[in-house]
């Protein structure tokens, strides 16, 4: 039973690889998401603090009569930020929706390679690649399961 | 949802309450008993819920039900008992849970 479900979950993951992808920079890191997720680009916003916030949560913003939590994904992955973020990329998931920093947006490509982790626990446990797409070596974000695992307090 | 809501500000901090949780609001030193060791401008105000009040610099009672946005789970509660958001000009103002504000505030005084 579990070999299936890690087929399927492979087959899945296959699957949503040849669908397109946004690709944008997160600082020096080449990003992919699922253009299924990506609902909107929009410039950074001046954000609200949340104290008591964890440190990767850069602030929120109200959009469309929805408040939406930016995640600074530098920070996220416990990288010094490099660079400054000029845009939020939008993900609408089925459990609601996060910002994600951006400082340069490539457009959709189709992004090619082989499954794999970049570690078995932790938010890189969400994280997959390197993964090729036309930008160059991009890591790929499981959206879906990244949103579970910070609402999880997963940090 | 929408509620009829507080808007308030101390410590330097905008926030707002909802009015169903107060019981009233009063002014003046002396109902700062349970209020810990706050030190404002000399004009506070209190909230008052449960026999216990929160002070507070300054109390703006929203005369319409305002609409109040949901929080994502992604941002936890935080340190200020985070319940809403309202949208108020342009701006996101936390709204909070009374209860644990004068809990918070109790603890760290």
């Amino acid at each position: 039973v579990h070999a299936l479900a890690v087929k399927c979950a492979q087959n899945a993951f296959v699957t949503e690889l040849t669908h397109g992808h946004l690709v944008f920079a997160s600082g020096a890191t080449l990003v992919a998401v699922s253009a299924q997720y990506a609902a909107e680009i929009v410039a950074l916003p001046i954000v609200t603090r949340v104290p008591g916030a964890a440190a990767h949560i850069e602030g929120v913003f109200a959009h469309r009569g929805e408040v939406i939590p930016v995640v600074a994904f530098e920070r996220l992955l416990g990288l010094a930020s490099s660079s400054t973020s000029s845009r939020v990329v939008l993900l609408r998931l089925k459990q609601g929706s996060m910002g994600i920093t951006a400082s340069k947006v490539f457009g959709i490509s189709r992004i090619d390679g082989t499954m794999q982790r970049l570690s078995e626990s932790g938010v890189k446990s969400y994280l997959y690649g390197p993964l090729k797409a036309d930008a160059g070596e991009v890591l790929h974000i499981d959206a879906p399961g990244l949103f579970d695992y910070l609402a999880g307090g997963g940090l | 949802m929408k509620a009829h809501v507080v808007k308030c500000r101390a410590d330097g901090i905008e926030f707002a309450v909802e009015a169903s949780q107060i019981s009233s609001i009063s002014a003046g030193q002396p109902h700062f008993a349970y209020a810990g060791s706050h030190r404002g401008s000399g004009d506070e105000k209190a909230l008052w819920s449960e026999e216990r009040a929160l002070a507070v610099d300054s109390v703006e009672v929203l005369a319409d039900a305002q609409e109040l946005l949901a929080v994502s789970p992604i941002l936890g509660r935080g340190s200020l008992a985070l319940i809403a958001f309202l949208e108020w000009h342009g701006d996101l103002i936390p709204v909070v849970s009374v209860r644990e504000m004068i809990q918070w505030r109790t603890a760290r005084d």
